[in-house]
C-alpha cells in the first residue's frame, strides 16, 4: 500500500514538471486589400481630324500623318494634324473596341451623298513601354509582349477604317505581362490617311482606288462620321 | 462494568492513533512532494505581446499610380512586448524572436471570387520604443504560410532584463503589391478588382539557452 502510494506521488510529481514550458504569446492581425476598377482612355491631341482636298495631287495622292511612308501630296510639316495621340491607364487587362458611328461617311451638304469608310485609313503606333506581340504571330505568342492589334496586324500594316464595332487593341494573353498599366505604358498615336490607296494585308484594308479615279467619282462635299472608342475589361 | 466496558474501546482508539499518525505522515510527504512537483511545475518565463495601435489593416487601390508603385503602410501596428525570465535552472531566457505567417495555414489571399498570392504583402519589424542595441530586424519578409522571423532580440547585458509593455514596443510595417524594381514582389496591375482578406498571425518566442 505505502509503495503505491510513493508510485502514484512520484507520477503526480514528474506530470507536474512535464507542465512547464517556455511560454509564447501571438496576435492576430486582419489586412485586407481593396483592389478597385480604373479604367481611363485619354486622348490628348487630334480629337477632330480633318482632310480638306483642294488640289488635284490631294486627290491623286491623298493625304496623311505618315507623308514619307504615304507617298501623300501634303508635305511634312502637316502631318501632325492627322494624328490622334492617346494614352490608357487601366488596372486589369483591357481592350478597345472602336469604329465609325455610321456605315459610311455622310455628306453635310447633302445627306444623301456618302463616301465610303475605307477612303480614311490608319496605322497605330506604340509609343509607351508595352510591346505589340510580332507581326503575323497569333495572340499570346510571346510573353514579353503586352499588346495585340488584329486590324493592324500589331501595328505594322495600315488598317481601312470600319464602321463600330470592331476590335482594335486587346491583351495579348501573356501569362507574364498584362497590358494593365498606366499612361506611360499604354500610349499610342493613330496615324490617319486619307485616299493613299495603301492596300496591305491587313484583314480591313483601304480602298485601292484613289478618290481621284473612283467610279462613280465622289461627289463634292464636306463628309463626316464621329469614330468612337470603347474601353473595356479584357477577361 | 463501566471501566471494563472502555479498556478495549481505549485499546481500539490506541491502535487507530497509530495508523492516523502514519497516515498523515505519507500524506504530509506526498504534499511536500506535490509542492515540490509544483516548484518545478513553474514556467520558465512569461511572455505576453499585447496590441496597442492598429488592429486592422487596409490596403486600398484606387489610382493607377497606386496600381503602379504599391502601397507602404509604415507603422501599420504597435505591439508592445512584455517578457520576464522566471529564473528556472537550466533555462537563461536572453532575448526572443517575433515571427509572422498567414494565420490558419492560408495559402492565399482570398477575395470574394479570386485571390492573391500571399507574397503580395511584404511585413517588417521595427524598434518602436525601448529597444536598443541586441535587436535586429530582417527587414520586409514575404508572407507566407510558414513562420518566418521579423527580428530578434537579445539582451546584451549579463543577466536579462525583463521588458515590459509600456515601456518596449515593436512597430509593424506592411507592403502590398511593390514593384520588383523597388524590391517588392511585383505590382497588382493586372489582377482582377476584389475584397481580397488575410489574417496576419505575429508570434513572441523566448529565445536563450534550454528555450
Amino acid at each position: 500500500m505505502k509503495r503505491k502510494v510513493m508510485m502514484i506521488g512520484g507520477l503526480l510529481m514528474i506530470s507536474l514538471i512535464g507542465f512547464s514550458q517556455a511560454v509564447k504569446d501571438r496576435q492576430v492581425i486582419p489586412v485586407a486589400v481593396n483592389l478597385n476598377q480604373v479604367l481611363r482612355m485619354t486622348i490628348t491631341n487630334g480629337g477632330n481630324i480633318e482632310f480638306v482636298f483642294n488640289s488635284i495631287d490631294d486627290y491623286r495622292f491623298g493625304l496623311s500623318a505618315d507623308a514619307a511612308t504615304s507617298g501623300s501630296a501634303n508635305p511634312d510639316v502637316a502631318e501632325a494634324f492627322y494624328q490622334t495621340d492617346f494614352t490608357v491607364a487601366s488596372s486589369t487587362r483591357w481592350s478597345l473596341t472602336y469604329g465609325s458611328e455610321e456605315a459610311t461617311f455622310i455628306g453635310t451638304d447633302n445627306p444623301a451623298n456618302a463616301l465610303a469608310l475605307n477612303n480614311v485609313g490608319f496605322t497605330l503606333v506604340e509609343t509607351g513601354t508595352h510591346d505589340w506581340e510580332v507581326a503575323g504571330a497569333v495572340k499570346g505568342t510571346t510573353d514579353a509582349s503586352a499588346l495585340f492589334s488584329a486590324p493592324t496586324d500589331n501595328g505594322t500594316e495600315v488598317a481601312g477604317l470600319e464602321d463600330y464595332p470592331a476590335l482594335l487593341i486587346e491583351d495579348n494573353d501573356s501569362p507574364t505581362d498584362a497590358n494593365a498599366g498606366d499612361a506611360t505604358d499604354n500610349a499610342f498615336s493613330i496615324l490617319w490617311r486619307c485616299g493613299t490607296t495603301e492596300v496591305g494585308a491587313a484583314p480591313v484594308t483601304m480602298a485601292a482606288e484613289s478618290l481621284l479615279d473612283q467610279e462613280p467619282s465622289p461627289t463634292p462635299d464636306r463628309y463626316v462620321t464621329n469614330v468612337l472608342f470603347e474601353l473595356a475589361v479584357d477577361n | 462494568m463501566t471501566i471494563s466496558i472502555f479498556k478495549p474501546l481505549n485499546h481500539f482508539v490506541g491502535i487507530v492513533s497509530n495508523e492516523l499518525i502514519f497516515s498523515r505522515i505519507r500524506l504530509i510527504i506526498l504534499l511536500l512532494l506535490a509542492g515540490v512537483g509544483t516548484g518545478f511545475s513553474q514556467e520558465w518565463n512569461y511572455a505576453r505581446v499585447v496590441l496597442i495601435y492598429g488592429g486592422d489593416i487596409p490596403f486600398n487601390f484606387n489610382s493607377i499610380n497606386r496600381y503602379a508603385q504599391g502601397l507602404e503602410i509604415e507603422e501599420g501596428t504597435i505591439l508592445g512586448v512584455t517578457l520576464a525570465d522566471s529564473t528556472q535552472l537550466g533555462h537563461d531566457l536572453t532575448g526572443f524572436d517575433l515571427n509572422a505567417r498567414a494565420f490558419n495555414g492560408a495559402t492565399e489571399i482570398l477575395g470574394e471570387a479570386n485571390s492573391l498570392d500571399l507574397d503580395a504583402i511584404r511585413i517588417k519589424a521595427d524598434n518602436y520604443l525601448g529597444f536598443g542595441a541586441g535587436f535586429i530586424s530582417t527587414g520586409y519578409q514575404d508572407l507566407s504560410s510558414g513562420w518566418t522571423t521579423l527580428c530578434s532580440f537579445t539582451d546584451p547585458g549579463p543577466v536579462f532584463t525583463n521588458l515590459f509593455w509600456d515601456t518596449h514596443q515593436l512597430v509593424i510595417s506592411y507592403e502590398c503589391g511593390i514593384p520588383v524594381s523597388a524590391g517588392g514582389n511585383g505590382t497588382l496591375l493586372g489582377e482582377p478588382p476584389d475584397y481580397y482578406r488575410i489574417e496576419v498571425e505575429l508570434e513572441l518566442v523566448p529565445t536563450g539557452p534550454g528555450f
